[in-house]
């Protein structure tokens, strides 16, 4: 094996060649004193940096766990998601087209005070709530009234529109309900309705008549599937008064009159009459008063009313 | 964006170091912003003897320093002095290589590298190549690149050192954890803060009178044409008069300190100067014709060296604009008639610009003063000093400090 080759370095023929810093060379107080200074130095950077990467580390972590969190803090964009949420049948675009609002616009420009009143104010949202999803988005989530009655409008342009009754008296247009919905629900009649606004003033006793709708839906859903037209001549929301009824113009079974309490019992009353009268004689039926205490008045077409007793 | 750098300029002197701090500004400006200043110890006719001590003192000029410019030094250029510093001058001669005689600039460099390449005893390096003018078929030129000849000569004066001597000094600054950025003979830089570019032209002595070394520095033609060290100094003469008055070192720096002069009139020959000033025991009165006597026989040997060795080079009685006086040791009155006899020529005490601060204006400064000038011009690289291009350089230098302030 050859000997390894001796390379001489080259000989240092300028002062600039010495080599300088010699931490050996540092022999007075003040240079032991400025090295120290410099190695604490060194160390305190070296201790900021590690501390500043594990913080970066950790904050990298809480971000992967909880994005939401880093997410609140960003800044705020122009509106680029709205969330609907509804128990209802309203629609997101109906949303839209109601408050006006749409992708693109200033998320931190709009009032969301205002656009809680402008949807309430429909008279289809019971009511709802608008938040602000930072950075960019709108939630809105809806509780709107439940249909129990359609009703018939003069429209400003003079035609006659259908309209619906909710459960507490409030009429409004009524939106993408389907068609079996708003066939299924009897008309409203006999009632004054008052100008509120753009629409109508709540229709008191509403919810009494509901009530009966909903029992009669429930205990006799043959019967109300009969049930034309909700008369309200002889009821304004009172229920002690002694003239106060509710009556109902049915297909096939004529008017019926019902008092505006204890409808469970009205409505077995009437389902024995309809029994009792058969099939036949069901067709001849032209008014069954139920107003009276364990009783019933029933008319036929062509014959005399017949008072009945003890009835069921 | 801030460019300002921090410059230190260092000189470890027989009797004192003496650090300055110099803020450098844009456009070449410089502001002096510290100085520190400590005792010397360990060291001797300008080189370290005790490498711990001379540390001590230069470390804490250094911090001292620091502190009063509240700023951390950066850029630290230190002088050079010592019986141990040689010069030489070195010629090269080249043939112009292109077939039109047209001097490029890789026949320059060639000349350049010829001159500068001389080998050196292994003890021995380079501290600084002092270019003088090129001859260009033996008319003095000073830019040939582009001119018409054959032959082009170009010479330098290489000043050297002691290689553990330089390191010690290297190994100071070194040991405080900083960086020599340029290494600068003293004769020089105190050159260039008493000596004008005209009387660099016309051919001038600066001698740098320390406390143990004077540095020389010969002008001629606005070149360095020669350059050296004695051994002798202030030091010497309180040693000659410690010995001649039979008096302890310390009584014979007070007697020196207070008479400070080299020359007396007829007027005061007959006077006398109390040795200690307490008059108690052991006080005696001694005249002052014995102490000028002493003080003027060792100014005149230290000039008859400095004669003895320019001549052998420049015939001093041509340089017509005289000599001029610096360091400390300059103070002594009558300094420059002393010089004036032995020289035979027109002798006068070096001065800084009026705008430099009171506090540091005096002859000992000049040679940190005028490291400042190397620290602004310190684009020539590798220690290469062209005293040539410098001529020109000194009008800007002034206007370059014209912000000095302490």
């Amino acid at each position: 094996m050859l000997p390894k080759k001796q390379t001489t370095p080259a000989p240092i023929n300028n002062w600039r060649d010495l080599p300088q810093l010699n931490k050996n060379r540092a022999v007075s107080p003040q240079a032991i004193q400025r090295r120290r200074r410099f190695i604490l130095n060194v160390l305190g950077i070296s201790f900021g940096v590690v501390c500043s990467a594990v913080l970066c580390g950790y904050a990298i972590y809480e971000y992967k766990q909880q994005p939401d969190m880093f997410q609140m803090k960003t800044a705020v964009q122009p509106l680029e998601t709205i969330y609907f949420h509804t128990d209802g049948v309203l629609t997101r675009e109906w949303v839209e087209s109601k408050l006006g609002i749409a992708k693109g616009t200033d998320l931190i420009a709009l009032n969301i005070a205002e656009l809680d009143e402008a949807l309430e104010a429909q008279g289809q949202v019971r009511d709802a709530t608008v938040q602000i999803v930072f950075p960019n988005a709108l939630r809105i989530t809806v509780r709107e009234h439940r249909p129990v009655m359609r009703v018939r409008i003069n429209g400003s342009d003079g035609k006659v529109q259908n309209w619906v009754v909710s459960e507490l008296g409030d009429v409004y247009p009524g939106f993408n309900y389907p068609q079996a919905t708003l066939q299924g629900m009897p008309f409203l009649g006999g009632v004054n309705l008052i100008r509120q606004g753009k629409g109508y003033a709540p229709i008191p006793g509403i919810v009494v008549v509901a009530e009966l709708l909903e029992t009669a839906r429930y205990c006799v859903p043959e019967l109300y599937l009969n049930w034309r037209v909700v008369l309200l001549d002889d009821f304004d929301g009172r229920t002690d008064v002694p003239w106060a009824s509710i009556k109902v113009q049915t297909r096939g079974m004529g008017q019926v009159i019902f008092k505006p309490k204890d409808f469970r019992k009205q409505l077995n009353r009437l389902s024995s009459i309809m029994d009792d009268a058969g099939i036949q004689r069901q067709a001849l039926l032209k008014k069954i008063d139920l107003t009276m205490e364990n009783r019933a008045a029933v008319q036929y077409a062509k014959a005399e009313p017949v008072i009945r007793g003890r009835l069921r | 964006m801030n460019s300002s750098k921090i410059i230190g300029a260092i000189e470890i002197g027989t009797s004192k170091v003496v650090v300055l701090v110099g803020e450098s500004a844009a456009h070449g400006k410089l502001r002096i912003i510290g100085k520190g200043e400590c005792a010397s110890a360990g060291v001797a006719k300008g080189e370290i003897t005790d490498f711990k001590l001379a540390s001590e003192c230069v470390h804490r000029a250094i911090v001292e320093a620091e502190q009063m410019a509240n700023a951390k030094i950066e850029h630290v250029f230190i002088a050079q002095t010592g019986k141990h510093l040689e010069s030489f001058y070195n010629q090269s001669t080249v043939t112009v290589m292109s077939s039109d005689n047209i001097v490029r600039r890789t026949d320059v460099e060639r000349a350049e590298k010829d001159a500068k390449s001389k080998e050196l005893p292994q003890n021995r390096l380079y501290i600084h190549h002092i270019r003088n003018p090129f001859l260009l078929d033996d008319r003095v030129v000073l830019g040939p690149v582009g001119m018409g000849g054959k032959k082009l000569q170009v010479g330098y004066w290489c000043v050297t050192g002691d290689k553990n001597k330089i390191r010690d000094h290297v190994g100071i600054i070194g040991g405080f954890g900083m960086r020599v950025d340029d290494m600068i003979i003293s004769s020089l830089a105190s050159g260039v803060m008493v000596a004008s570019a005209d009387e660099k032209k016309s051919g001038v002595i600066v001698l740098d009178i320390g406390s143990g070394t004077t540095d020389y520095a010969v002008y001629r033609d606005g070149f360095v044409v020669y350059c050296g060290v004695v051994p002798v100094g202030g030091d010497h003469l309180t040693n000659d008069l410690s010995l001649g008055l039979r008096i302890n070192r310390k009584n014979a720096e007070s007697l020196k300190v207070e008479l400070d002069k080299a020359f007396i009139d007829k007027s005061e020959a007959e006077n006398r100067i109390w040795m200690i000033g307490d008059k108690g025991i052991g006080e005696r009165n001694i005249p002052v014709q014995s102490i000028v006597k002493i003080i003027n026989a060792r100014m005149e040997e230290l000039f008859n060296i400095v004669l003895k060795q320019v001549n052998v080079h420049v015939p001093v009685r041509e340089l017509s604009a005289g000599a001029i006086l610096t360091g400390g040791s300059s103070r002594l009155y009558g300094i420059e008639q002393s010089a004036a006899d032995v020289f035979g020529i027109e002798v006068r005490r070096g001065q800084h610009p009026e705008w430099i601060s009171k506090d540091i204006e005096g002859p000992e400064y000049s040679t940190a003063l005028g490291l400042f000038h190397y620290a602004l011009t310190a684009q020539e690289s590798n220690s290469e000093r062209d005293d040539g291009a410098q001529k020109q350089k000194s009008a800007g230098f002034i206007k370059k400090i014209l912000n000095f302030k302490l």
